[in-house]
């Protein structure tokens, strides 16, 4: 057998998946050459490296964990997928772990933060604002004209909370530059 | 073995949850290494079993049979891998055999015993067995997908041929191409070092 037949039997022979006959075939070949004797060894020594790897074993909560994981998976899988918006996150968080949570949940506080420091420097909230409080004319026009679009927009599309209701309280203390 | 899987994968499609806890507990391991060992990263592994073994109940009902569970599964987890493994790339610095070994017990200095041409006999120390993990995780993608499902998960070169869709001949030379760079990779660090 010429080497380079030998070659392409050794990842066969490697894995012991060579027939009896052409297994000796080989076996006699690499008896008498020692470039395929070395690349057979090599073949079986990285076998053995990698197999030398510890066997790693899920936790014991594991199927606990998936229990908890199915029914909220199943129920946001039959809400209407859809490919933006809100079901589009939906089916973001149903194909995720439930790290993405977290990772949906996160910008969605950022933000809420950013909106209420706003809201909290408009109310003029102690703490809230920069330190050095001018009164800065224009930013406070800018804010009231703001919080009177949000209060329209309240009053178009009324809101399943109190939102409106606290937006018009904001409004009503805003005056018109 | 391959029957009970598919009657296990007939009672999920009737919503019996406990079938699919049976089928969980015999592929959870074998799922938790070949992701672990491709992604590099235990710590994630656990993480990603799960999402595999989610998926893979949402999309049951579609599985028809036509590959043995354990091959559909696999395909199922070779997404998820190559997916994160994207993402995590990304943010992480690429291996390199010369930065100290991280192992469970914190970082060890490389002191490399004498390996003899002989990688597999000193294996054993965990920090080699680290280096082994961290020299497969400098294998392309493709190489490493190949290797640890066949010589750690112990998947058979047509399974895997369904899993990735590509020729058995393909399966064939990317393990050989793997397991040659592999071992010259162990041995040109041992040697580098010596
Ligand atoms: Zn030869």
């Amino acid at each position: 057998m010429r080497c380079s037949r030998v070659r392409k039997l050794l990842t066969d022979y490697t894995d012991e998946a060579l027939s009896i006959g052409v297994e000796e075939q080989v076996r006699q070949h690499l008896g008498g050459c020692r470039e395929c004797a070395a690349l057979a060894a090599d073949l079986q020594s990285a076998v053995a490296a990698l197999q030398s790897l510890p066997r790693l074993e899920t936790s014991p909560d594991f199927t606990r964990q998936l229990r908890r994981h199915l029914p909220v998976a199943v129920a946001l899988s039959r809400r209407a997928p859809a490919r933006t918006g809100l079901a589009g996150w939906l089916s973001y968080l149903r194909s995720g772990s439930p790290r993405r949570f977290g990772a949906v949940l996160a910008p969605i506080a950022v933000g809420l933060s950013v909106l209420l420091y706003v809201w909290g420097m408009h109310l003029g909230l102690p703490g809230v604002g920069p330190a050095t409080a001018e009164p800065v004319i224009s930013e406070d026009a800018y804010l009231a004209a703001m919080a009177r679009e949000h209060a329209s927009y309240a009053t178009k599309q009324p809101l399943a909370d109190s939102s409106a209701a606290i937006l018009r309280v904001t409004l009503a203390g805003t005056k018109a530059p | 073995m391959e029957v009970a899987d598919l009657l296990l994968v007939e009672r999920c499609k009737q919503d019996d949850i406990e079938a699919y806890e049976a089928l969980v507990d015999r592929y959870r391991n074998k799922i938790l290494n070949y992701v672990a060992r491709y992604s590099g990263s235990t710590a994630d592994a656990e993480d990603l079993t799960q999402e595999v073994f989610i998926k893979a109940y949402l999309a049951i009902k579609k599985f028809r049979g036509q590959c043995s569970f354990q091959t559909w599964l696999f395909q199922i987890a070779s997404n998820v891998c190559v997916d994160r493994f994207r993402r995590v790339r990304r943010d992480r610095v690429a291996y390199s055999l010369d930065e100290p070994v991280s192992t469970e017990d914190g970082e060890v200095e490389r002191e490399i015993p004498d390996w003899s041409g002989d990688p597999e006999s000193v294996a054993e120390s965990r920090e080699l067995q680290a280096l082994v993990q961290k020299t497969l995780m400098t294998l392309s993608d493709k190489l490493r997908a190949v290797i640890v499902m066949h010589d750690l998960e112990g998947l058979r070169y047509e399974e895997i041929a369904e899993v990735l869709q590509i020729p058995i001949g393909t399966v064939k030379s990317r393990l050989f191409n793997a397991r040659v760079e592999l071992r010259n990779r162990l041995r040109s660090y041992v040697e580098g070092r010596a």
